[in-house]
């Protein structure tokens, strides 16, 4: 019934008022199909012109391998044949540390470097082996203030000032690969317990971690 | 029909204009950047880096499209004004952000429907080169020799050759006419950045690190010219190395149809050797390590802007076409063909509006940068000229590294447009800092006197050899600073309620912090070689 009166209506209806219809059907359509493409544009826009923060995921080493690589070397030096042999009654062992060595393609900040070896120091405090055995850790003294700030720690270690025995180090090295495709770095993270009397190494291990990021860095 | 087609036309382009009118009045309302920023830049070139400083600091806070830009530009102030812990940070936020991996590759289809300015700035490659390059300055100044190679090693990526002769015109001629040429068109080649080969090999051969052997002779194979210059580092024959960025950088245009194709343009009229003396005597005449201006005009170390050309072919391309169906469609009574030509024009003409190259850039880059390792064995006068560009710097009392440890010096001389301060070439030394003794009688400014060390027990017993402060601790010193609400420390205020911008700028210039910038730094020249007013106490 509906479609009967649509035609009754449309049929006396002029050549030019029905193509004075359709110009306007087809006008309005081009502005409907373009509308949501405006639309797009302003919502896309919005967001981002809003100051909407970048997404950063860099191959970087994080604060998560600082905790996971010192838990781990803490408890490889724990576990080492060197370390175990030991006693409370053991000649005591005085051991520097030095901040890391980077040998990586990132920029590890100073308080960073220092870390990594200040947390090092700072489970083994906690769980009590320099206690069990004899081990005394300490850092160049004008350096000592780097490490309490990052480990938010205050006062001074009652042995800081005393000449080491051994000399804890660290060294982090990477293998960088860049392409058009995105970046990959394999890192190496050595840790190295020297005699200082001798030269010898009495303990040594190494952490490991590969991190990749895909998409054009230089773009 | 004529009048209807009008009609039409005009509801379209009402739209068109909506349309434009809202992306503009979205982009005005959200409180970005604009694209110049002209008071910090202005600042910077009138060597006043502590009001550039002011006003980067809280827009290299905002997250945003210009966060890389606007710490670049902030780590370049603070750098140069002697201010390490500053710098560290924007640069450090820079390259964190400039290494991150497809930045942008979200944002592409906002990109190609608007305007390029919604992705983030990365800036062009020789930009990119140059911020890693800094990275890698500031952390020689730092004495930071393996961070100096890291940093180094990021600036030393792969380059883009179309051939010989390519200019970014021809790349777009062709580009238009190949849709393939831009991916396939080019080989990758090595860099020739061999200002960052020098850097990485420098820091290499500080810290212990391999390969600074082959990096060397890589500077020299990309400019012979450096042979003299790599020798002397090769063999350790240095106690200082100067780096000194010189002149205004090229500035980025807008050329072409639409402006679409972004072009460089040199600013920095003067050019030539950097002539060094020391106590009265030219020991140097170093030739630029890197011409940054011929950087920035090789398309090398341009992007690509293939999206930017695409969207300003098919703005036009679409303008045109829909013009034609319009007209065609009215001759022809064909709404439906004026109707879609109509709506082509609206398009076209949003897309053509949003064609322009985006001409952001770090107007901070110099015109050119040198490297300079010098061999002096004991302290004296330094001084530093170009040509006759800005006049000289004079570095009374300049203290050299050694042989094994050398002090690396970053300085920035901006050149013949810019006007040279007075203290530039004074050497009369005005106060006394950490860097210096506390002058024979002399008491702190904020008491009367001259200096502006920071407190300690060994600057009171100083002050009282003079005959100063006899009956005070060095409890009571720490307390007429505080009383008078000064940091101790470049932006150490961290009283709860207290703005802490102020203590960025030094008590001598109007601010709250007492600190010393970093030795022969130009802040350092600025604030401890310029004649002040006494102190204003705040009132009781």
């Amino acid at each position: 019934m509906e479609l009967s009166w649509s035609i009754v209506v449309d049929r006396p209806v002029s050549l030019a008022v029905e193509a004075h219809i359709r110009t306007r059907r087809a006008v309005m359509a081009t502005c409907l199909r373009l509308l949501p493409i405006v639309a797009g544009g302003l919502l896309l826009t919005s967001p981002l012109v809003s100051c909407a923060p970048p997404k950063a995921s860099t191959t970087f080493l994080q604060s998560v391998d600082l905790v996971d690589s010192t838990e781990k070397m803490a408890r490889s030096f724990a576990q080492s044949p060197a370390i175990m042999s030991r006693t409370y009654a053991s000649p005591r062992w005085i051991i520097s540390i030095d901040k890391i060595v980077n040998h990586t393609n990132q920029i590890i900040p100073e308080n960073e470097k220092w870390a990594y070896i200040g947390r090092l120091r700072a489970r083994m405090t906690q769980a009590r082996i320099s206690e069990q055995r004899s081990l005394v850790w300490i850092v160049p003294p004008e350096k000592w203030p780097i490490i309490a700030e990052e480990l938010r720690s205050t006062g001074e270690p009652p042995d800081l000032r005393r000449p080491p025995t051994h000399l804890l180090t660290g060294q982090f090295s990477a293998l960088t690969n860049t392409s058009g495709e995105g970046r990959s770095d394999a890192y190496l993270c050595t840790y190295e317990l020297v005699d200082l009397a001798t030269g010898e190494v009495v303990w040594q291990d190494s952490w490991e971690v590969k991190r990749s990021a895909v998409g054009k860095t230089y773009d | 029909m004529t009048e209807f087609v009008r009609g039409c036309a005009s509801r379209v382009a009402r739209l068109s204009c909506l349309s434009l009118a809202s992306v503009v009045a979205t982009w005005g309302a959200t409180g970005c950047e604009s694209q110049h920023s002209v008071d910090p830049i202005g600042a910077y070139y009138r060597y006043d880096f502590p009001a550039a400083r002011d006003v980067l600091r809280p827009k290299a806070a905002t997250r945003n499209d210009d966060i890389i830009l606007n710490n670049l530009r902030l780590g370049l102030a603070a750098m140069a004004d002697g201010e390490p812990r500053e710098s560290e940070r924007a640069l450090g936020k820079s390259f964190e952000l400039l290494s991150t991996a497809g930045l942008n590759a979200d944002r592409t289809t906002a990109a190609v429907l608007l305007y390029d300015g919604v992705r983030v700035w990365k800036g062009e490659p020789f930009e990119q080169a140059l911020a890693f390059y800094w990275s890698s300055a500031l952390y020689a100044t730092l004495g930071q020799w393996d961070n100096a190679r890291a940093a180094a090693a990021n600036a030393l990526f792969r380059l883009t050759d179309f051939g010989r002769d390519m200019s970014q015109e021809k790349l777009a001629r062709k580009a238009a006419r190949d849709e393939e040429f831009l991916d396939t068109g080019y080989t990758a080649v090595d860099t020739d950045f061999a200002l960052g080969f020098l850097m990485q090999a420098i820091g290499a051969d500080r810290s212990g690190a391999g390969g600074s052997k082959e990096q060397f002779d890589a500077a020299v194979r990309i400019d012979p010219a450096l042979q003299g210059t790599v020798e002397k580092l090769r063999s350790r024959d240095y106690d200082t190395l100067l780096l000194v960025d010189f002149g205004r950088g090229p500035q980025k245009v807008g050329t072409g149809p639409d402006n679409a194709i972004a072009e460089f343009r040199s600013r920095e009229r003067r050019r030539g050797s950097l002539n060094i003396a020391f106590d009265g005597i030219q020991i140097e005449a170093a030739g630029p390590t890197c011409d940054v201006e011929r950087m920035a005009q090789d398309h090398r170390w341009n992007n690509l802007e293939d999206v930017r050309r695409a969207k300003s072919a098919l703005g036009t391309l679409l303008t045109y076409g829909g013009a034609i169906a319009t007209g065609v469609g009215a001759y022809n009574d064909s709404g439906a063909a004026v109707g879609a030509g109509l709506g082509a024009i609206a398009l076209g003409l949003l897309l053509k509006a949003a064609a322009a190259a985006d001409t952001r850039h770090l107007e901070f880059t110099p015109a050119c940068i040198y490297l300079v390792p010098l061999r002096l064995d004991r302290p004296g006068e330094l001084r530093l000229e170009v040509g006759a560009a800005g006049g000289p710097l004079i570095l009374p009392n300049f203290r050299p590294g050694t042989t094994q440890a050398p002090r690396a010096v970053y300085l920035r001389l901006h050149g013949g447009d810019t006007f040279a301060p007075d203290w530039m070439s004074a050497i009369a030394l005005q106060h006394g800092n950490d860097h210096t003794e506390v002058p024979a009688g002399d008491l702190p400014w904020i008491l009367g006197g001259g200096d502006v060390g920071t407190p300690s027990r060994a600057r009171l017993e100083a002050y009282q050899r003079g005959g100063q402060l006899l009956d005070w601790n060095e409890r009571d010193l720490f307390r007429a600073y505080a009383a008078q609400g000064i940091a101790l420390g470049a932006g150490m205020e961290n009283r709860e309620g207290v703005d802490p911008a102020p203590s960025w700028r030094h008590i001598l210039e109007g601010g709250t912090g007492l600190f010393t910038p970093m030795a022969d730094s130009l802040g350092y020249k600025r604030i401890m070689y310029s004649p002040s007013a006494a102190f204003q106490p705040l009132a009781p």
